[in-house]
């Protein structure tokens, strides 16, 4: 499947525990989101995407995939009013998701009665990576 | 998971990670009303779990049945209880867990009184355990297409349009300007978005799930996992469990993994009432939301044992408790007495707690360390900011010999890190940047075999920015080694070396074409 690589544009800031948005491929199916590190994930820390949305329909959702494909977490906008606006929800991402110093996102539009497709950027605004300070439990979070 | 790139053999060896989050003022949490509830009067049971006794449901039959047929001027009334949540219920905001103890727990109430069963206390679904909806909830008035419920909008209105005209003209002053923040400046302003989001769903299409095909699907089941919910629970401060901070609750900031993942796809999956502010309509969202507070009871208690904060802090923590919520009524018909967040902060006197379920082993499991040092950090002195490809670049970090001593002797000494800020070279292709601690004085021995090798820092992907990026580095399992071969003099100041070099495989033009690069700053951290 032919893919487009389209560079964002816009500043980035890399502060200590914000990674940027720094480029995405784009395929019919789904939109692919490469995020680098600027430093591994420390234990007390878990790694978690929020991600901005804009407007979506009745009975969309985006689901955000890692690498491997496995589900990450789906956004699903309760209530119409959430619908109508957007939104920023936070995607735990699991320890598969991070390799070579970044994360891969793969997201993907689900809506009834339709064929799932790559979100457009009016519906995924954007995204940044978040360190967040975390309790681990013995043998694992 | 690392950041540090596996030179050759290099990586396998070496213990990975060790970096703190941060202090954390674990003594900044003058509230300590959220204790975790070991004697409760009132038990919420697990449905799913062995031996659940069938009285409890019915009991909720009881009660829904009541409800459904007081009048609509009843604020008991089955479909003026959910009006409530239309009205004021918070989401993406850290008020959503609170306000949610609260509404569920005057609930609880009323169907005690109402069911005529004194112990009754709503029941927990645990989706995590038991992904599909519970069998018993398609059949009767736990189904919301029962003949007992209203079977269209144009019905619900014309039951409900004067009775709740007649409510809204009620309101207080502060009532009205908290609906005014919510949008609904009139009752024609609520009307308008029960029938056009719509919020009603006529007998028929009240739930998307049916007794055939009870299943969440895989994009929910994935949100209720095990793997999401642990991550739910593991944010160590209020906020980042509870959803964002927020002005006001009728306000959206953001959504934090519980709310967002678990709650919202349950939500969304079962569809119908459940979809929209009218979802209490539907029975299965008292034990939906009964299991999202005993999930805020798990984090609470688990935070506890931890001595960590387990509500807002600091100038946080006025402003989350004085938020008024003032739509409960009692089991009487009457508003609730407790009209503020705070008061909702602990179950209290609700006085329930909750049968075991999923996640509760991450309080088991919380990893206590009563006595962990601060975290301290050390800044480095540079010999000079170039970095050019295959010349080291040496640095002192004067880091005590305490922290030296005690980070070699043991893996549960203090976690020992790098921190390193490069500027971001013009082109990042094929270009690594290895680092060293108390290298020997041979160039030639800088290998990922070294016993100083500490790893290798990499940009991912493209970069459009030209500002430092901060790198972290493990340097606990170096010091180890380095201690074992005499090669740690505690009393010493450590020596860090970072060295660009060429990928393997690329031609050094290739990498060094655009190459030009500097250390910006050097520090060496513990936690």
């Amino acid at each position: 499947m032919r893919r487009f690589l389209a560079k964002l544009t816009g500043a980035c800031t890399i502060a200590s525990a914000i990674a940027c948005l720094a480029q995405s491929g784009y395929s019919p199916r789904q939109r692919v989101y490469d995020l680098p590190l600027p430093r591994a994930v420390a234990p007390g820390e878990m790694l978690a995407a929020r991600v901005t949305i804009g407007p979506l329909k009745a009975h969309q959702r985006i689901v955000v995939r890692i690498r491997n494909g496995e589900i990450a977490g789906t956004i699903a906008p309760f209530g119409a009013k959430a619908r109508q606006s957007s939104g920023l929800y936070t995607i735990p991402i699991p320890e598969a998701g991070i390799s070579d110093g970044g994360v891969r996102l793969l997201l993907q539009l689900e809506q009834k009665d339709a064929p799932a497709r790559a979100p457009t950027p009016e519906e995924v605004l954007g995204i940044t990576l978040e360190y967040m300070p975390a309790t681990k439990s013995r043998g694992g979070y | 998971m690392n950041y540090l790139s596996p030179l050759a053999t290099g990586m396998s060896r070496r213990r990975f990670v060790t970096m703190a989050a941060g202090a954390f003022a674990a003594s900044a949490f003058p509230i300590r009303i959220a204790a975790a509830q070991t004697a409760a009067k009132y038990l919420r049971r697990n449905i799913s779990s062995k031996g659940f006794p069938s009285k409890v449901l019915t009991s909720y039959r009881a009660a829904i049945t009541a409800m459904l047929k007081l009048p609509p001027t009843d604020p008991r009334n089955w479909y003026r209880n959910a009006f409530v949540h239309t009205l004021d219920c918070p989401h993406g905001n850290w008020w959503f867990p609170v306000w949610h103890r609260g509404y569920l727990g005057w609930f609880e109430r009323t169907c005690r009184e109402l069911s005529g069963d004194p112990d009754f206390a709503i029941p927990f679904w645990d989706w995590t355990a038991m992904p599909h909806v519970p069998l018993h909830f398609f059949q009767g008035v736990l189904d919301p297409s029962d003949p007992a419920y209203i079977a269209s909008y144009n019905d619900f209105f014309a039951q409900f349009s004067n009775p709740m005209s007649a409510f809204w003209n009620s309101f207080s002053s502060a009532q009205v300007q908290q609906l005014s923040q919510r949008g609904y400046n009139s009752i024609n302003d609520l009307w308008s978005v029960v029938q056009g989001d719509p919020m009603f769903f006529p007998n028929g299409q009240t739930r998307a799930l049916s007794a055939s095909n009870a299943n969440l699907d895989a994009a929910t089941r994935r949100a209720v996992a095990l793997a999401t919910i642990t991550k739910a629970l593991a944010p160590k401060d209020f906020i980042a469990f509870g959803s964002d901070k927020a002005p006001q609750h009728s306000q959206s900031a953001g959504f934090g993994i519980m709310e967002g993942q678990p709650h919202n796809n349950v939500h969304n999956n079962i569809s119908g009432f459940m979809e929209d502010m009218l979802s209490p309509v539907d029975p299965i969202f008292f034990l939906h939301h009964a299991n999202i507070d005993r999930l805020w009871d798990i984090w609470t208690r688990k935070q506890q044992k931890l001595n960590l904060p387990y509500l807002p802090t600091g100038a946080d923590q006025q402003a989350w408790t004085s938020e008024p919520f003032l739509f409960f009524h009692d089991e009487k018909g009457n508003p609730a007495p407790q009209t503020t967040a705070g008061d909702y902060a602990a179950i209290g006197s609700f006085n329930y707690s909750y049968e075991k379920g999923s996640g509760e082993s991450v309080v088991a499991k919380a990893a206590s360390q009563p006595n962990a040092p601060p975290p301290q950090n050390f800044p480095g002195n540079l010999t000079t900011h170039a970095l050019a490809l295959g010349t080291a670049n040496p640095s002192q970090v004067t880091v005590p010999a305490s922290v030296l001593k005690a980070a070699a002797a043991a893996a549960e000494g203090p976690a020992v890190f790098a921190r390193i800020t490069i500027q971001t070279p013009p082109s990042t292709h094929g270009v690594r940047f290895n680092v060293f601690v108390n290298p020997p004085q041979d160039s030639s021995a800088l290998t990922a075999d070294s016993p100083s090798y500490a790893g290798t820092l990499e940009f991912f992907g493209a970069h459009h920015h030209d500002q430092p990026v901060a790198f972290t580095i493990p340097l606990s399992d170096t010091l180890q080694t380095l201690s074992t071969s005499k090669a740690l003099k505690p009393d010493e100041p450590l020596r860090i070396v970072v060295l660009p070099e060429t990928k393997p495989g690329l031609s050094p033009a290739v990498a060094g074409q655009n190459f030009k690069s500097t250390l910006a700053d050097i520090s060496v951290g513990t936690f």
